[in-house]
């Protein structure tokens, strides 16, 4: 298995750098955004990256008393609507059973190695009066060194953040440690567009339109011109689902969201 | 590493297997549901999130269970070959298709939303599919060797006949099933008036897709008697 150490040259965007300095790199961009990071989502995608998160939570299947992590999820947009799924499952299981002990909510860990975006996440939560009552909670950490224990989770999720690991075997690794016999990671990413002409356009969108919108809203070009060429180094479906299996997951299968601008990835550890 | 891969894949495959079957003993109570993949799930002692391997869910589990019940026919009907020689042709397909619809009998009471589940655009081609197969696999133990038009004729009246019997049976409320297989025998008396050659293969089959099609209404009406009657038990 390749491991990126300290010398070695991993992307940064279309630019190689060393491998120690890219979770910096990587850092300060997101810093920069945190603040204006779900406006930004919805003017690029034209609000279809909620359609592929809503997507995701479908695909994992949440239900109560799960123990849930995820991770880079920092403004809580995915742990969001798991915690939702969650309350909605306990709320039936509750009325379904007539036994006079509670049925458990169950707990969403956001683990975010960014603190500006974590504080954006708790923000929205305190807006939206979730997690009030327990069952969420934030945890600064690096996706290739969890702070959690061994077969701990129920499910892992990561949405558009692994992209932006410097190394993404080690981040796999990580998660099938920390997943239970029968977890699952369910991972919701960038991915390769198969159709040749909409490839055209959506490069030509890429590259011409979103750092121009991120000039304009985010004040902040560069930013942006990092997200587009991430998504452009970024392995394909298939390359992609072999790395998971490599980590060791079985029953690895991706599916395509708007023709593979996205893909969710879900591998299970058994 | 690289035995390691089919190992896994296997591995997988084996997995879903047990856990479909351990599902299907949580569908009386849970119905055909993902709710009845994660109690299967705990049954074999994983993560309730392993239910994600299914692909499809609650229409994944269906299909499973409609498949095995087609292979279990066939298997049925391969042991018995020697009595259905013994038997005219009308007889032996009017065998199959009560041995077949008998294996619906400990599912009756949740097999409406799983015809409602089929019957979804998103599912409707898998139905199709397994409905065709289901009637091929009878025709062909009941020693059909017919190769021109009358192949598809025989084949569509047959699946319209195994639709209209099965819904008749989610309501059928007579001991031992009584009523459904009288019904059986009416709509096999129909088809043989019909003639086979008189009908059109195109029709056949624009019938079966319509049997499909209007299951969705069929089992909603069945799901509200179904409520019904057990309110009255």
């Amino acid at each position: 298995m390749y491991t990126a150490g300290e010398d070695d040259t991993v992307s940064f965007g279309f630019q190689d750098i060393n491998a120690n300095e890219k979770k910096e790199r990587v850092g300060q961009v997101f810093s920069s955004v945190a603040s204006s990071y779900d406006t930004m989502n919805d003017l690029m995608s034209g609000g279809l990256h909620r359609l592929w998160k809503d997507r995701l939570v479908t695909r994992l299947q949440p239900f109560a008393g799960m123990c849930h992590l995820d991770v880079a999820g920092g403004t809580g947009d995915v742990a969001f609507r798991v915690l939702r799924a969650m309350a909605e499952d306990q709320t039936r299981q509750q009325e379904e059973s007539d036994a006079p002990t509670p049925v458990q909510l169950g707990q969403v860990h956001v683990c975010d190695i960014n603190p500006d975006m974590l504080r954006e996440g708790q923000r929205k939560a305190g807006q939206q009066r979730l997690g009030e009552g327990g069952g969420l909670s934030w945890i600064v950490g690096d996706a290739e060194q969890l702070p959690f224990q061994d077969n701990s989770m129920d499910a892992y999720t990561i949405a558009f953040g692994i992209r932006n690991v410097t190394n993404i075997d080690a981040a796999l690794d990580e998660a099938f440690r920390v997943l239970r016999k029968g977890g699952a990671l369910h991972c919701l990413e960038f991915s390769q567009l198969a159709l040749p002409g909409l490839r055209e356009l959506y490069d030509a969108y890429s590259f011409r339109v979103i750092p121009q919108i991120g000039r304009v809203v985010a004040n902040d070009e560069a930013s942006y011109q990092y997200l587009v060429e991430s998504i452009r180094r970024f392995p394909d479906q298939k390359t992609f689902a072999s790395l998971i299996r490599d980590a060791g997951f079985s029953g690895v299968s991706y599916e395509n969201l708007s023709g593979g601008i996205c893909a969710i990835h879900s591998g299970f550890r058994l | 590493m690289g035995y390691k891969i089919p190992y896994l894949r296997l591995h997988a495959q084996e997995l879903r297997d047990r856990l479909l079957k351990a599902a299907l003993k949580h569908v009386k109570s849970k119905g055909w549901s993902v709710a009845a993949l994660q109690s299967g799930a705990e049954d074999l002692q994983m993560s309730k999130s392993i239910s994600g391997i299914v692909q499809n869910g609650a229409a994944g589990l269906i299909e499973y269970f409609v498949d095995d019940c087609n292979q279990r026919l066939e298997a049925g009907l391969d042991s018995r070959q020697e009595e259905l020689a013994g038997m005219r042709v009308p007889e032996r397909v009017r065998m199959a298709v009560r041995m077949r619809l008998e294996m619906l009998i400990p599912y009756i009471d949740t097999w409406p939303q799983a015809l409602g589940v089929q019957a979804h655009p998103a599912h409707v081609a898998t139905a199709v599919r397994q409905r065709a197969e289901l009637a091929d696999d009878i025709w062909h133990a009941c020693g059909d060797t017919s190769t021109d038009y009358n192949w598809y004729t025989k084949r569509g009246l047959l699946a319209a006949v195994y639709a209209a019997t099965e819904l008749y049976m989610l309501t059928d409320y007579s001991p031992g099933y009584a009523d459904t297989w009288r019904s059986l025998d009416r709509r096999l008396a129909d088809v043989k008036r019909l003639g086979g050659a008189a009908t059109e293969a195109r029709q056949a089959m624009s019938s079966v897709l319509a049997s499909v099609g209007s299951m969705a209404e069929w089992a909603q009406e069945a799901v509200i008697q179904a409520q019904r009657r057990r309110q009255q038990s």
